[in-house]
């Protein structure tokens, strides 16, 4: 490859970036305007700008307006694009660290994890905190989403641990939390059941103004160190004896990585619920693209992700009072484009 | 050959647990009478041993080993053509397709069987004829994408999750009720097993596992990849999607009886490949063996817990086999994947 081709790839590989990210905003603005109440794109804009100028509303009307766009629809639509960019980036780490094209943000356990907490706060009222309803059972979600990472990390503490068996480890842990799971929805009666059922599909329904602060932070801790570590997750991906000869300790970069990831995901399920697909399919979008180098392939996937959340979102809302899930647009829509898109893919990316 | 002995020791104390408990080596007086052709009168308590022996405990048991070892050679043949070692039986969507078969009879009411039969067997057909449409689709695409195994598992994890999806919008859409009957039915249980589910399952399996055994020293030169398969005479392609299908037939004999059993499949193969090395011609017969034993062995565990079918089998089989993967990883050194 010529330096001057380099150029254009690399050009091209920013446009893709910009393009989508510029995307994904402009739908997460549209998609303020879009539900059941009245309240058109236009005059829903105007509500926020009333609101950060700091004019109080006026009559019921007014107040109702501008609780429905502050309270309901600007966080979902922030914390769609929040949610949806630090899966994307989740994805694209983990398949790169587990070196498995099939990895996703959960991969190392923290969906049944998550849901197993919900499930004891749900049937049994037993949070760690014993504080209001809907926080105990965040705190609930996060806590017990890291515990199969910590039992990865204790195992990779005695003994070299590969790739492989990281991932195998979390899905046995996996397997018992479902399992405890299983046997407490058993004696749970049908009301709980459906509850915990809603929950584990995921929605951006939850979403409250306060949860924003808690995802801004998670992705933007993400964003930076993987964009710091880019190089260096280039450099693992190539394998184990590339990465000694290169000076980069396979073993901790790739705990490092875990963690770090692992716990920005927890912190959006915790509020969300486990949303699947998105984390899986973004980064494979995004390799068809602009190839596989880290430095690329991470801010691409953070936009792809929060473009493939908030348009479903987007088309859930639209569609309406029928109550589907975000989580079913995504891979009733995603699916068979994804599968097209391995149609068109003539040489393989991994 | 200690696998064999195991096994009949197994069998015989499977029989022996439950409701009505027999004893255990009575169990095999029994099971001899029968085979000699010694019936008893309608009424009395052998005859009701008999029954109970014959009619209810050892298809059960024939199921679970035949159902247990067709699921783990599956997970071992995935594992291989995927090359992945994440791969389990239902990593093409299999079971996905298989769920939303039965939440389109149970809840639609629509099944394949043209109304004519049973609903149990409307329910069943379904489950059996969705589970294959993944498979179908993917060997459809297969021809026109380029067919490395990460493609293929895509395809079919992308597959997986589109049915998931239908099957969730389903589940959203019916009473609590309803939504308890498919629930146990994903997570899969031994409960409804009875002579007639054994036929089809056991012939498609012992097939499969066969030919399993036949493939295996293909199956060792497609792990080492593509291109050296090619210069060994395997056409890689081809041997995948052969395999993709002979899997398919083979899990959805077992999940249209007895719903998605999981785990097993995924972890049979590795526990054998932590002691035995990873080549297929110990691997798959070794992972038949062991999966048909830990089946057998988790739903004795299951129903001598709870005689009356309350905990699923799925539950067991993740409680015991979690741990002894976990402690298996500990103490060994090499790394096999």
């Amino acid at each position: 490859m010529g330096k001057e081709e380099y150029r254009r790839v690399m050009t091209r590989n920013r446009v893709f970036i910009a393009v989508t990210a510029v995307l994904a905003a402009v739908i997460a603005v549209v998609s303020i305007g879009i539900s059941h109440y009245h309240i058109g794109l236009v005059e829903s804009l105007e509500v926020i700008v009333r609101h950060i100028q700091g004019v109080e509303p006026v009559g019921f009307e007014e107040e109702l307006a501008d609780f429905i766009v502050w309270e309901g629809r600007m966080p979902m639509a922030v914390a769609g694009v929040l949610v949806g960019a630090i899966l994307g980036v989740s994805g694209a780490v983990m398949q790169m660290v587990i070196r498995n094209p099939v990895a996703d943000p959960y991969t190392t356990g923290i969906s049944s994890g998550a849901l197993f907490g919900v499930t004891l706060f749900v049937v049994f009222d037993f949070g760690i905190v014993g504080l209001g309803s809907q926080f105990g059972q965040i705190v609930n979600a996060f806590v017990f989403s890291l515990i199969p990472l910590s039992v990865i990390v204790l195992f990779s503490m005695f003994r070299k641990v590969t790739p492989a068996l990281m991932a195998l480890i979390g899905i046995a842990v996996m397997y018992i939390f479902s399992a405890m799971t299983t046997l407490l929805k058993y004696t749970a009666n049908p009301d709980d059941v459906a509850a915990i059922y809603a929950w584990s599909v995921g929605t951006l329904g939850y979403v409250g103004p306060e949860c924003i602060p808690f995802l801004l932070v998670a992705i933007v801790a993400l964003m930076v160190s993987m964009t710091a570590l880019s190089g260096k997750l280039n450099v693992l991906s190539t394998g184990e004896n590339t990465c000694h000869s290169l000076g980069v300790n396979p073993v901790r970069m790739r705990i490092v990585c875990l963690v770090l990831v692992s716990v920005a995901t927890s912190i959006a399920v915790c509020f969300t619920g486990t949303l699947g697909f998105i984390g899986l399919v973004a980064p494979h979008i995004c390799r068809r693209f602009i190839g596989s180098n880290a430095r690329y392939l991470i801010p691409a996937s953070a936009a792809v992700g929060a473009l493939i959340l908030i348009a479903a979102e987007c088309l859930a809302r639209s569609v309406g009072s029928f109550g589907v899930s975000v989580g079913v647009i995504t891979a009733l829509i995603g699916g068979p484009l994804f599968l097209l898109l391995l149609l068109g893919q003539r040489k393989s990316s991994w | 050959m200690s696998c064999l002995l195991l096994t009949f020791l197994f069998v015989g104390l499977y029989i022996s647990v439950g409701a009505t408990k027999i004893p255990f080596l009575t169990v095999y007086g029994f099971l001899v009478d029968h085979i000699l052709g010694v019936t008893y009168p309608i009424g009395t308590d052998e005859f009701l041993t008999d029954f109970v022996i014959w009619e209810v405990r050892l298809p059960r048991v024939i199921f679970a080993l035949i159902g247990g070892a067709g699921l783990a050679v599956g997970g071992a043949i995935m594992q291989n053509v995927m090359n992945n070692p994440l791969a389990d039986p239902y990593s093409t969507g299999i079971s996905s397709g298989a769920c939303f078969g039965v939440a389109v009879a149970m809840i639609l009411g629509i099944s394949v069987s043209l109304g004519s039969q049973t609903e149990n067997l409307g329910v069943m057909l379904n489950a059996f004829i969705f589970a294959l449409i993944p498979m179908m689709i993917i060997v459809t695409m297969a021809p026109k994408m380029n067919s490395s195994p990460a493609t293929l598992i895509l395809a079919g994890t992308a597959v997986a999750y589109i049915f998931n999806a239908l099957t969730t919008v389903l589940m959203m859409s019916t009473d609590a009720e309803t939504l308890a009957v498919v629930y146990q039915w994903q997570v899969g249980s031994l409960s409804e097993i009875t002579w007639q589910s054994l036929p089809l399952m056991a012939a498609v399996n012992m097939v499969g596992i066969v030919l399993a055994m036949l493939l295996s020293s293909r199956l060792n030169v497609l792990a080492l990849g593509d291109d050296s398969a090619k210069s060994l005479g395997l056409n890689a392609s081809n041997m995948r999607i052969v395999c993709l299908m002979v899997i398919s037939f083979m899990v959805a004999a077992v999940v249209c009886y007895a719903g998605i059993i999981s785990f097993i499949g995924l972890i049979s193969a590795h526990i054998v490949r932590t002691i035995l090395g990873s080549d297929n011609k110990f691997v798959i017969p070794a992972s038949a063996a062991f999966g048909g034993l830990f089946l057998v062995l988790a739903d004795l565990i299951a129903r001598y817990l709870s005689p009356q079918d309350a905990i699923p089998v799925g539950v067991v089989l993740s409680f015991i086999g979690a741990p002894v993967f976990l402690a298996l990883i500990v103490r060994e050194k090499r790394g096999v994947w």
